[in-house]
Protein backbone atom coordinates (compact mmCIF):
# COMPACT_ATOMS: atom_id res chain seq x y z
CA UNK A 1 0.00 0.00 0.00
CA UNK A 2 1.40 3.66 -0.81
CA UNK A 3 0.88 6.86 1.17
CA UNK A 4 -2.01 7.91 -1.27
CA UNK A 5 -4.27 4.88 -1.13
CA UNK A 6 -3.66 5.05 2.57
CA UNK A 7 -4.47 8.66 3.06
CA UNK A 8 -7.90 7.99 0.82
CA UNK A 9 -8.75 4.74 2.73
CA UNK A 10 -8.70 6.95 5.69
CA UNK A 11 -10.39 9.88 5.04
CA UNK A 12 -13.18 7.42 3.46
CA UNK A 13 -12.97 5.62 6.94
CA UNK A 14 -13.41 8.66 8.70
CA UNK A 15 -16.30 10.18 6.25
CA UNK A 16 -17.84 7.32 6.07
CA UNK A 17 -18.31 7.20 9.92
CA UNK A 18 -19.14 10.91 10.48
CA UNK A 19 -22.19 10.55 7.79
CA UNK A 20 -23.22 7.57 10.02
CA UNK A 21 -22.51 8.40 13.61
CA UNK A 22 -22.63 12.18 13.85
CA UNK A 23 -26.17 13.19 14.57
CA UNK A 24 -27.01 10.19 16.63
CA UNK A 25 -24.13 10.77 18.57
CA UNK A 26 -24.98 14.53 19.26
CA UNK A 27 -27.46 13.30 21.41
CA UNK A 28 -25.85 14.06 25.01
CA UNK A 29 -24.58 10.20 24.75
CA UNK A 30 -21.45 9.26 26.06
CA UNK A 31 -19.20 6.58 25.45
CA UNK A 32 -19.03 5.35 29.01
CA UNK A 33 -23.10 4.68 29.18
CA UNK A 34 -22.67 2.78 25.65
CA UNK A 35 -20.23 0.51 26.96
CA UNK A 36 -22.13 -0.32 30.65
CA UNK A 37 -24.86 -1.85 28.43
CA UNK A 38 -22.29 -4.03 26.77
CA UNK A 39 -20.82 -4.87 30.36
CA UNK A 40 -24.17 -5.17 31.75
CA UNK A 41 -24.60 -7.78 29.68
CA UNK A 42 -21.27 -9.64 30.64
CA UNK A 43 -22.18 -9.47 33.90
CA UNK A 44 -25.89 -10.77 33.71
CA UNK A 45 -24.19 -13.56 31.74
CA UNK A 46 -21.52 -14.26 34.03
CA UNK A 47 -24.28 -14.28 37.10
CA UNK A 48 -26.38 -16.85 35.06
CA UNK A 49 -23.52 -19.30 34.26
CA UNK A 50 -22.88 -19.25 38.27
CA UNK A 51 -26.46 -20.61 38.96
CA UNK A 52 -27.99 -17.43 39.49
CA UNK A 53 -31.47 -16.96 38.35
CA UNK A 54 -32.26 -13.62 37.03
CA UNK A 55 -35.27 -11.88 36.18
CA UNK A 56 -35.85 -8.22 34.81
CA UNK A 57 -37.86 -5.91 36.48
CA UNK A 58 -39.18 -3.03 33.98
CA UNK A 59 -39.98 -2.51 30.65
CA UNK A 60 -36.41 -1.03 28.85
CA UNK A 61 -33.13 -0.60 30.97
CA UNK A 62 -32.04 2.88 32.07
CA UNK A 63 -28.80 4.12 32.18
CA UNK A 64 -28.34 7.61 34.47
CA UNK A 65 -26.11 10.11 33.17
CA UNK A 66 -26.32 11.54 36.92
CA UNK A 67 -26.38 8.21 39.62
CA UNK A 68 -28.09 8.10 42.87
CA UNK A 69 -30.56 6.63 45.06
CA UNK A 70 -31.71 3.15 44.52
CA UNK A 71 -35.65 3.04 43.84
CA UNK A 72 -37.12 0.10 43.59
CA UNK A 73 -39.62 1.52 41.07
CA UNK A 74 -36.68 1.88 38.85
CA UNK A 75 -35.55 -1.29 35.92
CA UNK A 76 -33.80 -3.75 37.66
CA UNK A 77 -33.01 -7.11 37.90
CA UNK A 78 -33.79 -9.91 40.66
CA UNK A 79 -31.27 -12.52 41.27
CA UNK A 80 -33.03 -15.98 42.85
CA UNK A 81 -30.14 -18.24 44.01
CA UNK A 82 -31.23 -21.83 43.18
CA UNK A 83 -35.06 -23.29 44.05
CA UNK A 84 -35.47 -20.22 45.82
CA UNK A 85 -38.93 -18.24 45.50
CA UNK A 86 -37.93 -14.45 46.46
CA UNK A 87 -34.39 -12.82 45.21
CA UNK A 88 -30.96 -12.75 46.87
CA UNK A 89 -29.99 -10.29 45.42
CA UNK A 90 -30.52 -6.83 43.28
CA UNK A 91 -28.94 -5.79 39.97
CA UNK A 92 -29.22 -1.50 39.15
CA UNK A 93 -27.36 0.80 37.62
CA UNK A 94 -26.02 4.12 38.34
CA UNK A 95 -26.21 3.70 41.79
CA UNK A 96 -24.42 5.71 44.57
CA UNK A 97 -23.45 3.64 47.74
CA UNK A 98 -22.39 5.06 51.13
CA UNK A 99 -18.48 4.17 52.30
CA UNK A 100 -17.27 2.53 54.33
CA UNK A 101 -15.42 5.91 55.59
CA UNK A 102 -18.89 7.12 56.11
CA UNK A 103 -20.10 4.41 58.24
CA UNK A 104 -17.53 5.74 61.01
CA UNK A 105 -18.70 9.21 61.05
CA UNK A 106 -21.63 11.33 62.45
CA UNK A 107 -21.15 14.12 59.93
CA UNK A 108 -20.85 13.42 56.27
CA UNK A 109 -19.58 15.30 52.88
CA UNK A 110 -19.75 14.78 49.41
CA UNK A 111 -16.87 12.02 49.94
CA UNK A 112 -19.06 9.72 51.77
CA UNK A 113 -20.77 8.19 48.89
CA UNK A 114 -19.42 6.57 45.37
CA UNK A 115 -20.93 6.04 42.03
CA UNK A 116 -21.18 2.34 41.16
CA UNK A 117 -22.15 1.69 37.46
CA UNK A 118 -23.03 -1.89 37.83
CA UNK A 119 -24.29 -3.16 41.69
CA UNK A 120 -25.26 -6.50 42.75
CA UNK A 121 -27.15 -5.50 46.11
CA UNK A 122 -29.53 -6.46 48.85
CA UNK A 123 -32.34 -6.84 47.91
CA UNK A 124 -35.29 -4.37 49.00
CA UNK A 125 -33.43 -0.56 49.24
CA UNK A 126 -35.35 1.96 47.84
CA UNK A 127 -35.15 5.89 48.13
CA UNK A 128 -31.42 5.83 49.83
CA UNK A 129 -28.06 4.52 48.82
CA UNK A 130 -26.79 0.92 50.09
CA UNK A 131 -24.31 0.88 52.66
CA UNK A 132 -20.76 -0.95 52.14
CA UNK A 133 -21.87 -3.18 53.41
CA UNK A 134 -25.28 -3.90 51.44
CA UNK A 135 -22.93 -4.01 48.45
CA UNK A 136 -22.64 -7.70 46.92
CA UNK A 137 -20.92 -6.63 43.68
CA UNK A 138 -19.63 -3.65 42.30
CA UNK A 139 -18.49 -2.84 38.47
CA UNK A 140 -16.67 -0.47 36.91
CA UNK A 141 -17.02 0.32 33.30
CA UNK A 142 -13.90 2.05 31.48
CA UNK A 143 -14.44 2.79 27.64
CA UNK A 144 -11.46 4.89 27.56
CA UNK A 145 -9.22 4.38 24.66
CA UNK A 146 -6.09 4.46 27.00
CA UNK A 147 -5.55 2.58 30.28
CA UNK A 148 -3.67 4.06 32.59
CA UNK A 149 -2.36 3.81 36.21
CA UNK A 150 -4.85 6.13 37.33
CA UNK A 151 -7.53 3.79 36.85
CA UNK A 152 -5.97 1.09 38.89
CA UNK A 153 -5.36 3.99 41.69
CA UNK A 154 -9.25 4.92 41.53
CA UNK A 155 -10.22 1.30 41.50
CA UNK A 156 -7.84 0.89 44.57
CA UNK A 157 -9.54 4.19 46.56
CA UNK A 158 -13.02 2.24 45.40
CA UNK A 159 -12.24 -1.34 46.70
CA UNK A 160 -10.70 0.50 50.03
CA UNK A 161 -14.45 2.25 50.43
CA UNK A 162 -15.77 -1.13 50.42
CA UNK A 163 -14.05 -3.47 52.23
CA UNK A 164 -10.88 -3.93 54.46
CA UNK A 165 -8.13 -6.12 53.58
CA UNK A 166 -8.63 -9.55 55.61
CA UNK A 167 -7.70 -12.98 54.40
CA UNK A 168 -9.59 -14.86 51.89
CA UNK A 169 -13.03 -16.32 52.03
CA UNK A 170 -15.40 -16.83 49.83
CA UNK A 171 -17.46 -13.92 48.12
CA UNK A 172 -20.86 -13.02 48.96
CA UNK A 173 -22.26 -13.88 45.66
CA UNK A 174 -20.57 -17.45 46.06
CA UNK A 175 -22.23 -17.97 49.57
CA UNK A 176 -25.33 -17.43 48.56
CA UNK A 177 -24.58 -20.08 46.08
CA UNK A 178 -23.31 -22.19 48.39
CA UNK A 179 -20.18 -22.20 46.59
CA UNK A 180 -16.50 -22.03 47.44
CA UNK A 181 -15.36 -19.64 44.88
CA UNK A 182 -14.64 -16.82 43.73
CA UNK A 183 -12.52 -15.90 46.84
CA UNK A 184 -11.85 -12.41 47.98
CA UNK A 185 -9.80 -10.95 50.15
CA UNK A 186 -12.05 -8.33 51.71
CA UNK A 187 -14.64 -8.21 54.93
CA UNK A 188 -17.04 -7.48 53.83
CA UNK A 189 -16.47 -9.80 51.07
CA UNK A 190 -17.99 -7.90 47.96
CA UNK A 191 -16.55 -8.48 44.70
CA UNK A 192 -15.16 -5.58 42.41
CA UNK A 193 -15.36 -5.95 39.19
CA UNK A 194 -13.44 -3.27 36.52
CA UNK A 195 -13.97 -3.74 32.94
CA UNK A 196 -11.92 -2.20 30.23
CA UNK A 197 -11.49 -1.75 26.60
CA UNK A 198 -7.95 -0.84 25.98
CA UNK A 199 -5.44 -4.25 25.63
CA UNK A 200 -2.68 -2.11 27.85
CA UNK A 201 -4.39 -3.07 30.86
CA UNK A 202 -3.82 -6.47 31.26
CA UNK A 203 -0.42 -5.15 32.25
CA UNK A 204 -1.80 -3.73 35.33
CA UNK A 205 -3.80 -6.79 36.93
CA UNK A 206 -1.42 -7.73 39.19
CA UNK A 207 -1.09 -6.26 42.49
CA UNK A 208 -4.70 -4.92 42.41
CA UNK A 209 -5.36 -8.40 42.70
CA UNK A 210 -4.15 -9.01 46.17
CA UNK A 211 -6.62 -6.02 47.41
CA UNK A 212 -9.44 -7.65 45.65
CA UNK A 213 -10.08 -5.62 42.71
CA UNK A 214 -10.66 -7.99 39.49
CA UNK A 215 -9.44 -6.25 36.53
CA UNK A 216 -11.46 -8.14 32.92
CA UNK A 217 -10.30 -6.94 29.41
CA UNK A 218 -13.86 -7.13 28.03
CA UNK A 219 -13.73 -5.18 24.47
CA UNK A 220 -17.07 -5.52 22.34
CA UNK A 221 -15.98 -8.06 19.27
CA UNK B 1 6.73 4.00 3.18
CA UNK B 2 8.81 5.88 5.05
CA UNK B 3 8.55 7.14 8.25
CA UNK B 4 8.16 10.60 7.04
CA UNK B 5 5.31 9.09 5.38
CA UNK B 6 3.63 7.36 8.06
CA UNK B 7 4.14 10.19 10.39
CA UNK B 8 2.24 12.52 7.71
CA UNK B 9 -0.67 9.64 7.99
CA UNK B 10 -0.69 9.97 11.51
CA UNK B 11 -0.92 13.56 11.14
CA UNK B 12 -3.90 12.77 9.22
CA UNK B 13 -5.66 10.30 11.09
CA UNK B 14 -4.67 12.67 14.28
CA UNK B 15 -7.09 15.73 12.35
CA UNK B 16 -9.60 12.94 11.84
CA UNK B 17 -10.19 12.40 14.88
CA UNK B 18 -10.45 15.71 16.40
CA UNK B 19 -12.74 16.66 13.94
CA UNK B 20 -15.41 13.33 15.17
CA UNK B 21 -15.29 14.36 18.89
CA UNK B 22 -12.43 11.82 19.43
CA UNK B 23 -8.99 13.92 20.55
CA UNK B 24 -8.43 11.63 23.55
CA UNK B 25 -7.42 9.06 20.30
CA UNK B 26 -4.88 11.81 19.01
CA UNK B 27 -2.74 12.38 21.60
CA UNK B 28 1.15 10.81 21.22
CA UNK B 29 0.91 9.58 25.04
CA UNK B 30 -1.76 7.12 24.61
CA UNK B 31 0.34 5.45 22.45
CA UNK B 32 4.01 4.92 24.60
CA UNK B 33 5.04 1.60 25.36
CA UNK B 34 6.53 1.05 29.31
CA UNK B 35 6.11 3.19 31.79
CA UNK B 36 7.74 6.29 33.18
CA UNK B 37 11.28 7.80 32.22
CA UNK B 38 12.12 4.18 30.13
CA UNK B 39 8.75 4.58 28.00
CA UNK B 40 9.09 5.31 24.37
CA UNK B 41 7.04 5.76 21.32
CA UNK B 42 6.71 3.16 19.10
CA UNK B 43 7.57 3.56 15.44
CA UNK B 44 6.04 5.75 13.51
CA UNK B 45 4.00 2.73 11.72
CA UNK B 46 3.54 0.87 14.17
CA UNK B 47 1.65 4.20 16.29
CA UNK B 48 -0.46 4.26 13.03
CA UNK B 49 -1.79 0.65 13.35
CA UNK B 50 -2.37 1.38 17.44
CA UNK B 51 -4.36 4.73 16.69
CA UNK B 52 -6.53 3.18 14.17
CA UNK B 53 -6.60 -0.04 16.39
CA UNK B 54 -7.69 2.37 19.23
CA UNK B 55 -10.04 4.36 16.48
CA UNK B 56 -12.05 0.72 15.90
CA UNK B 57 -12.29 -0.15 19.49
CA UNK B 58 -14.23 2.86 20.41
CA UNK B 59 -16.40 2.83 17.16
CA UNK B 60 -17.46 -0.93 18.30
CA UNK B 61 -18.99 0.62 21.46
CA UNK B 62 -21.58 2.24 18.81
CA UNK B 63 -22.24 -0.43 16.71
CA UNK B 64 -25.86 -1.06 16.40
CA UNK B 65 -23.84 -4.57 16.57
CA UNK B 66 -22.53 -4.83 19.97
CA UNK B 67 -26.13 -3.09 21.41
CA UNK B 68 -28.10 -5.41 19.48
CA UNK B 69 -25.86 -8.28 20.85
CA UNK B 70 -25.80 -7.29 24.60
CA UNK B 71 -29.21 -6.92 24.52
CA UNK B 72 -29.75 -10.61 22.86
CA UNK B 73 -27.29 -12.00 25.79
CA UNK B 74 -29.53 -10.15 28.27
CA UNK B 75 -32.81 -11.55 27.35
CA UNK B 76 -30.49 -15.36 27.11
CA UNK B 77 -29.50 -14.44 30.58
CA UNK B 78 -32.93 -13.84 31.94
CA UNK B 79 -36.35 -15.59 32.99
CA UNK B 80 -39.50 -14.29 31.64
CA UNK B 81 -39.70 -10.74 29.39
CA UNK B 82 -36.41 -9.42 28.71
CA UNK B 83 -35.76 -5.54 28.20
CA UNK B 84 -37.84 -4.22 25.59
CA UNK B 85 -35.19 -1.31 25.03
CA UNK B 86 -32.44 0.52 26.31
CA UNK B 87 -32.36 4.54 26.88
CA UNK B 88 -29.80 6.91 28.12
CA UNK B 89 -31.55 9.33 30.38
CA UNK B 90 -29.46 12.79 30.11
CA UNK B 91 -28.45 15.22 32.82
CA UNK B 92 -32.31 17.99 33.16
CA UNK B 93 -30.87 21.55 32.69
CA UNK B 94 -33.10 24.29 34.59
CA UNK B 95 -36.02 24.53 32.48
CA UNK B 96 -35.81 21.49 30.34
CA UNK B 97 -37.53 18.24 30.45
CA UNK B 98 -34.95 15.02 30.71
CA UNK B 99 -33.58 14.39 27.36
CA UNK B 100 -33.39 10.23 26.35
CA UNK B 101 -31.61 8.39 24.05
CA UNK B 102 -32.67 5.40 22.31
CA UNK B 103 -29.54 3.04 22.36
CA UNK B 104 -31.22 1.02 19.48
CA UNK B 105 -31.09 3.77 17.30
CA UNK B 106 -27.31 2.77 17.19
CA UNK B 107 -26.19 3.34 13.60
CA UNK B 108 -24.84 0.25 11.67
CA UNK B 109 -20.75 0.58 11.62
CA UNK B 110 -20.21 -2.47 10.50
CA UNK B 111 -19.15 -1.29 7.29
CA UNK B 112 -16.40 1.28 8.90
CA UNK B 113 -15.22 -1.29 11.23
CA UNK B 114 -14.24 -3.92 8.62
CA UNK B 115 -12.50 -1.23 6.44
CA UNK B 116 -10.69 0.44 9.24
CA UNK B 117 -9.53 -3.05 10.34
CA UNK B 118 -8.81 -3.95 6.81
CA UNK B 119 -6.47 -0.67 6.38
CA UNK B 120 -4.88 -1.96 9.45
CA UNK B 121 -3.48 -5.08 8.17
CA UNK B 122 -2.64 -3.33 5.41
CA UNK B 123 -0.42 -1.14 7.07
CA UNK B 124 1.00 -3.65 8.89
CA UNK B 125 1.80 -5.63 5.66
CA UNK B 126 3.62 -2.33 4.09
CA UNK B 127 7.51 -2.61 3.98
CA UNK B 128 9.17 0.29 6.21
CA UNK B 129 12.05 1.97 3.56
CA UNK B 130 14.19 3.81 5.18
Amino acid sequence: MDKAAAEAKIKGIFGTYTSLVGSWKADGLTDGKLYELYVLSRVVEELASRGFRLQFIGTSLKFKAAPGYVHQADPHFDLFCPGAASPAFQLFTDIEIETLGSARLSHKDDGCHHELDIAVIDVGITGCRPTHEQVALGVECKAVAGFGKNLVREALGLRRELSLLAGEVPSRLAKALRKLHPLVPARPASELWVAFIDPKGRNYWRSPAVFGVDLRHWPPT
Amino acid sequence: MTDDDFLELIGEVKRQLVSVGLPELADDDRYRIGEGAESRLPTPQEQLEKMLAAFERVIAIHDRRTITEAMNRIAKATEGPAPSGAVIVGLAREGDEVSEVNLLDAPDLSQVRSSTHELIGQLRETPRER
